[in-house]
């Protein structure tokens, strides 16, 4: 294969606290070449950001390696960061500087000079429209103006690499989708882009190929075509009901595909390859436990079926 | 905006940095904060307590009990100067150097916009090491007019520098020492004891570190006499009595010296480590 911009072999963590040790991740293999838009997605706590952490040096592998551009994340550090940018997902600004400042000094930490640094700063604030808030401190910025404060700052530097930790999480459709022009059109220039998303639909969008992670490891990595194909024609059936229904209330002779259903509360999905009859099926386990089927919904086959396949869990943002 | 106007160039080679100018740049932002964003928080931080305790001790008490001779002859607010200006500095650059830190090693951890530079981790921890031996220096100039002129009519401190290359090294080292105890306590307490680390370390450390009276005089009590050898803000006090008050007694220049710099060759070191343990995951 051509040249992994990004290359880990087994990378594992485990954090040691007070409480003992937790493994976050397991083992992750995973490579992406120059110029690709690659999706990372997985639940809650399935060991996305620990796994960024690893790849952008912050957090010390425990085993398995890692290399960017060539270059190993623990031996050369240094070399890495370099080439990498980082927007996390805890919004790590510099408290204490205002917006500009955030950008000037990013520039400076890599060799630019205070003037060029500036200069380097306004224009992308410019571009971000963030121009007329360069002088506001963290606070004072509305969730997407932080957002996109941050995705500017990662850019001063020119980035071989750009690792995204949700960056469409806790912002409204509007400033999502042009963050999404954003990063469309860097990808468009040959921007490499690793990015963590709970948000199927926008990974099954923007990213050419993915990898599904749950519980520290790799369950599938290919292109998101491959991963959509792995959910064969099932579609996802979502059944509401006007409150919590229990699998256990089924009649005898209920569908296998219902038995197996995720229930969360009120909702039932089921993944079918013949939703036909499954509504009178779910009509049933209403009025089995007392409820009414209030919705009814079917998606086509998407990386959400994917993942339900391969985690045995529905996905919800 | 337009989101086609997000131009420029992408992944070009990015040129090596060298570390001194990252370095540079972390103690720019640093003294930018410090002085230029909030300079009446430093102010009020190195210059009420010193204001007030001064104050009382060298006008307020010397005027209402009448008695402003120590026993060595030289006048109290003698003794005094070299131990105020000592605590302050240590004032200064400790809390310079660990509020602000223990902060940005809490989540989320601000500091990892610097650990993700091209600069090796420790470089990160030993500017702003660095830019709290800053602060205790600035510190040093501001309430240096203060000991000069704030005392009872005819009891000014009899300052005199003999040295002055002695001096700087005197506040030099002071000053590193004072930024990389603070480095080492803003890695190594948990924020939740915040508290306890004026309670318990701070407060005793300025109280008992022979700011009122010089060293030689704690012969009357030898264990206090022996204990106190731990307590940096003693070496600093004595090194700048050497230097600005050479009338007064205080320990000899070697020993102090050899506190001061190996005290900070020490703490920088375990600083330093401790830096790395809290920064990285
Ligand atoms: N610094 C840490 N110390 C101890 N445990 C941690 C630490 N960071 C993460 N973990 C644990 O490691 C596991 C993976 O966490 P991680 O943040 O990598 O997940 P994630 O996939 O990014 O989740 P999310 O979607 O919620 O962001 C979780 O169980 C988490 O509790
Ligand atoms: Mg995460």
């Amino acid at each position: 294969m051509s040249e992994a911009v990004i290359a880990a072999t087994g990378l594992r963590k485990t954090y040691r606290t007070r409480q003992g040790e937790r493994e976050a991740v397991r083992s992750v293999t995973l490579q992406v070449r120059s110029g690709e838009f690659f999706g990372l997605l997985g639940p809650n706590g399935a060991g996305k950001s620990t796994t960024i952490g690893m790849l952008t040096t912050l957090v010390q592998p425990t085993g398995g390696s890692a290399h960017i551009a060539g270059f190993d994340v623990v031996r050369q550090s240094r070399e890495v960061r370099r080439r990498i940018s980082l927007v996390h997902q805890s919004n790590a600004v510099d408290r204490e500087l205002s917006v500009r400042e955030n950008l000037e000094f990013r520039g400076r930490y890599w060799g630019m000079g205070s003037r060029g640094a500036r200069a380097r700063a306004d224009a992308l604030l410019e571009q971000f429209g963030l121009g007329d808030r360069r002088d506001a401190l963290f606070y004072q910025l509305s969730g997407g103006q932080l957002r996109r404060m941050l995705i500017a700052r990662a850019l001063v530097h020119h980035p071989e690499v750009l690792f995204l930790d949700e960056p469409t999480v806790g912002i409204d459709p509007h400033s999502r989708a042009h963050l999404w022009d954003v990063l469309r059109e860097l990808h468009g220039r040959g921007q490499t882009i690793l990015m963590t998303t709970h948000n199927l639909d926008e990974a099954e969008r923007f990213c050419r190929r993915a990898a599904i992670i749950d519980a520290g490891q790799v369950l599938a990595c290919d292109t998101v075509g491959a991963l959509v194909a792995r959910a064969g024609g099932r579609v996802t059936v979502s059944a509401t009901y006007d409150g919590p229904v229990d699998l256990a209330a089924l009649p005898a002779g209920s569908s296998a595909e219902l038995r197996r259903a995720d229930v969360r509360e009120a909702t039932v999905h089921v993944v079918t390859e013949k939703p036909e009859g499954l509504l009178g099926e779910l009509i049933a386990l209403g009025s089995a436990t007392g409820r009414q089927l209030l919705d009814m919904t079917t998606s086509r086959p998407s990386l959400e079926n994917a993942f339900l396949e391969l985690t045995g869990r529905t996905y919800r943002a | 905006m337009s989101a086609s106007s997000a131009t420029h160039a992408v992944a070009r080679a990015a040129p090596p940095v060298r570390t001194g100018r990252v370095f540079v740049a972390f103690v720019a932002r640093d003294l930018r904060v410090v002085f230029r964003k909030q300079p009446t928080a430093f102010l009020t931080r190195v210059l009420v307590e010193p204001l007030t305790r001064i104050f009382v001790f060298s006008y307020v008490l010397p005027s209402v009990s009448g008695r402003g001779q120590q026993p060595g002859g030289s006048s109290f607010s003698t003794v005094l100067a070299p131990g105020m200006l000592a605590t302050s500095m240590l004032f200064a650059g400790v809390l310079g150097v660990a509020m602000p830190m223990i902060g940005e090693l809490t989540y989320p951890k601000t500091v990892q916009d610097r650990l993700l530079t091209p600069a090796p981790v420790w470089a990160v921890g030993a500017a702003r090491a660095v830019s709290g031996a800053v602060q205790a220096l600035v510190s040093v100039l501001l309430v240096l007019p203060i000991v000069m002129f704030v005392h009872a009519p005819g009891q000014a401190p009899d300052i005199h520098v003999a040295n002055w290359p002695l001096l700087a090294v005197v506040v030099l080292f002071g000053s590193v020492l004072s930024g990389v105890i603070g480095l080492w306590l803003g890695t190594a307490i948990q924020p939740a004891h915040v508290s306890a680390l004026f309670g318990l370390v701070m407060m005793p450390a300025m109280m008992l570190g022979c700011v009122y009276y010089p060293w030689a005089s704690l012969a009357a009590i030898p264990w206090l006499h022996m204990l106190v050898l731990l307590n940096p803000v003693m070496y600093l006090s004595e090194g700048l009595r050497a230097v600005l008050t050479p009338g007064a007694a205080h320990l000899p220049l070697w020993a102090v010296l050899l506190a001061l710099v190996g005290g900070s060759a020490v703490v920088g070191a375990l600083s330093l480590r401790s830096f790395r343990r809290a920064a990285m995951d």
